[in-house]
């Protein structure tokens, strides 16, 4: 399975991807902003995508909604600094499986990565 | 901004280093008021709002914290592009927050991320309400700047 | 370097703040501790004596400070002045004019060891004000702090347990200037918001919101860069005074009632 990280902190993406277990994603992309997350996901159709809110160009709702319309199956991780129900409810309706606040632990990042795992497992 | 919102920003900055290392509790210090040239630190995340007033809230950090920061995001490189990436990071925590807690009247800034350098080129509010924030024996200042535009107008 | 000769009867009040202090800053502890003791309201002899610290000592660390612009002298009034000699225990019966004229030297004021001939000493120049002590150049202090101003936080405390002489009414009155008259006393302004706002966080915004709307030159011409909310400060500059007041009525609408002024003597 294949993993779009979509973050516009490298620092946030570099953590995100050093968390991914060994086995069970073959290949990660990486995206600053929702414009370029749309576009690396039309032309890879990943399984699944770890989503920020706060984004450069196209933010994180926005692009949940592109990539939905193209793939609704797909297994979408909000992780956001968002702290707010609202965001959560609106994320999920939207189609998210999950929701991570930031900033995250180790072991969070890693549980939530397994969970969304399993959830695209399922829907393969 | 009221009570309320003030709280939201301290409890928000707070939560953000306590989540951090939950072993490491954060710390407030008694706020004061600072006239004239503003505190600054090595690296500032900063919002700008405008409505009943027009100003700015902003965590200013010593670049020590913002490395302690990055090592606990796994990250072993600091070099100042990563230490305004984490510094940027807490500034869409702000913004974030601000767009929660100030309601439709109030315009928010794009979430900003800045040097020293960057940050003193900027005309800054001259009156802020600062409140230090100690954290793994460092301390940084979350601060509140407003100027009175209704009455200038 | 400004170097100075001690009167008993001087006043000193801290000219930087302790957080203005250059961090590699050195000082002895009888140093440190009357720079902490200075208080804008209390002489050199009374503060020498609360110590109890010898003159020499007390005249020498005092001189030290104040070439270091760590104090300055307290310009005081023709009753403060005469209160401020009073204070200085001579017992010796004089006329008017002796008590006013040999009073400014140290001598004759202190009963202390002779200084050497022809050391300036400080003349009375008219019945209402003493202005700046005299001064004379004097060599090489024994611990001339670095220029090198690098700003850490808070230096030291001094060595040994010493608390500053309360002033006389539970009022801070360093800084303020000694003429008669009323001052805005920030500390009850302060207070007086809180107490309106019904909260502590919700006082101190109201507070700040009275001070964005103060014009911050005048401010630091009061040397009020930071303003902690129980911070004492008396204001002395009329124009500052009135900005605080119109601010308050324009920001909470509340008029200041007689009990944020405290009358100076």
């Amino acid at each position: 399975m294949r993993l779009l990280i979509v973050d516009d902190s490298l620092v946030v993406r570099n953590a995100i991807q050093r968390s991914v277990g060994a086995g069970k994603i073959s290949q990660v992309f990486r995206a600053e902003d929702g414009e370029e997350a749309v576009s690396i996901f039309t032309r890879e159709r990943p399984e699944m995508v770890t989503m920020d809110l706060t984004l450069p160009r196209l933010d994180g709702l926005g692009a949940i909604r592109l990539i939905r319309s193209i793939a609704p199956d797909t297994s979408i991780l909000v992780i956001s600094a968002l702290n707010s129900h609202k965001t959560a409810m609106e994320a999920i309706a939207l189609g998210a499986c999950g929701f991570l606040t930031k900033p995250f632990t180790p072991r969070e990042i890693s549980e939530a990565l397994d969970q969304l795992a399993e959830h695209a497992a399922s829907r393969s | 901004m009221n009570p309320e919102q003030l709280r939201l920003f301290k409890r928000i900055t707070l939560d953000y280093f306590a989540k951090l290392a939950p072993a490491e509790q954060p710390a407030m210090g008694e706020p004061h008021m600072h006239f004239g040239e503003p505190e600054l630190l090595d690296y500032t995340s900063l919002i700008e709002i405008d409505g009943e007033y027009q100003g700015c809230i902003y965590l200013t950090s010593p670049e020590a914290m913002l490395r302690d920061v990055l090592l606990i995001n796994g990250e072993q490189k600091d070099s100042p592009e990563h230490l305004k990436d984490m510094c940027q990071e807490f500034s869409n925590v702000l913004s974030g927050n601000a767009s929660k807690a100030f309601g439709g009247n109030w315009r928010i800034s794009v979430p900003r991320s800045l040097s020293l350098a960057e940050v003193r080129a900027l005309d800054l509010p001259a009156s802020t309400f600062v409140m230090p924030i100690t954290w793994r024996g460092q301390r940084a200042l979350l601060v509140v700047g407003l100027r009175a535009v209704r009455e200038a107008a | 370097m400004t170097s100075l000769l001690v009167l008993p009867q001087a006043v000193y009040r801290r000219a930087k703040a302790p957080h203005e202090l250059p961090g590699d800053l050195r000082l002895t502890a009888l140093e440190w501790a009357l720079y902490f003791a200075v208080t804008g309201t209390h002489t050199a002899a009374e503060i020498g004596r609360e110590m109890r610290a010898d003159e020499a000592a007390r005249d020498e660390a005092l001189a030290r400070l104040f070439a270091l612009e760590l104090i300055e002298e307290q310009q005081l009034n023709a009753s403060e002045y005469v209160r401020a000699v009073a204070a200085t225990g001579d017992r010796e019966e004089k006329t008017l004019v002796e008590f006013l004229v040999r009073a400014a030297r140290p001598n004759a004021a202190a009963g202390r060891g002779g200084e050497a001939p022809g050391t300036p000493r400080q003349a009375l120049r008219d019945g209402a004000s003493v202005p700046h002590a005299g001064t004379s150049p004097r060599s090489a202090w024994p611990h001339a702090a670095s220029g090198a101003a690098s700003r850490l936080p808070r230096p030291a405390q001094p060595a040994f347990g010493f608390k500053p002489l309360p002033p006389p009414d539970g009022i801070n009155k360093e800084n303020r200037p000694m003429s008669g008259s009323r001052r805005l006393s920030l500390r009850a302004l302060m207070n007086l918001i809180e107490k309106q706002a019904g909260s502590r966080e919700a006082g101190q915004l109201d507070i700040y919101r009275v001070f964005v709307r103060v014009d911050t030159v005048l401010l630091k011409r009061s040397g009020i860069e930071t303003l902690r909310f129980t911070e004492d400060r008396l204001v002395s500059d009329p124009e500052l005074e009135q900005a605080i007041v119109r601010s308050v009525k324009k920001t909470l609408g509340l008029d200041c009632p007689d009990s944020i002024w405290v009358d100076v003597a």
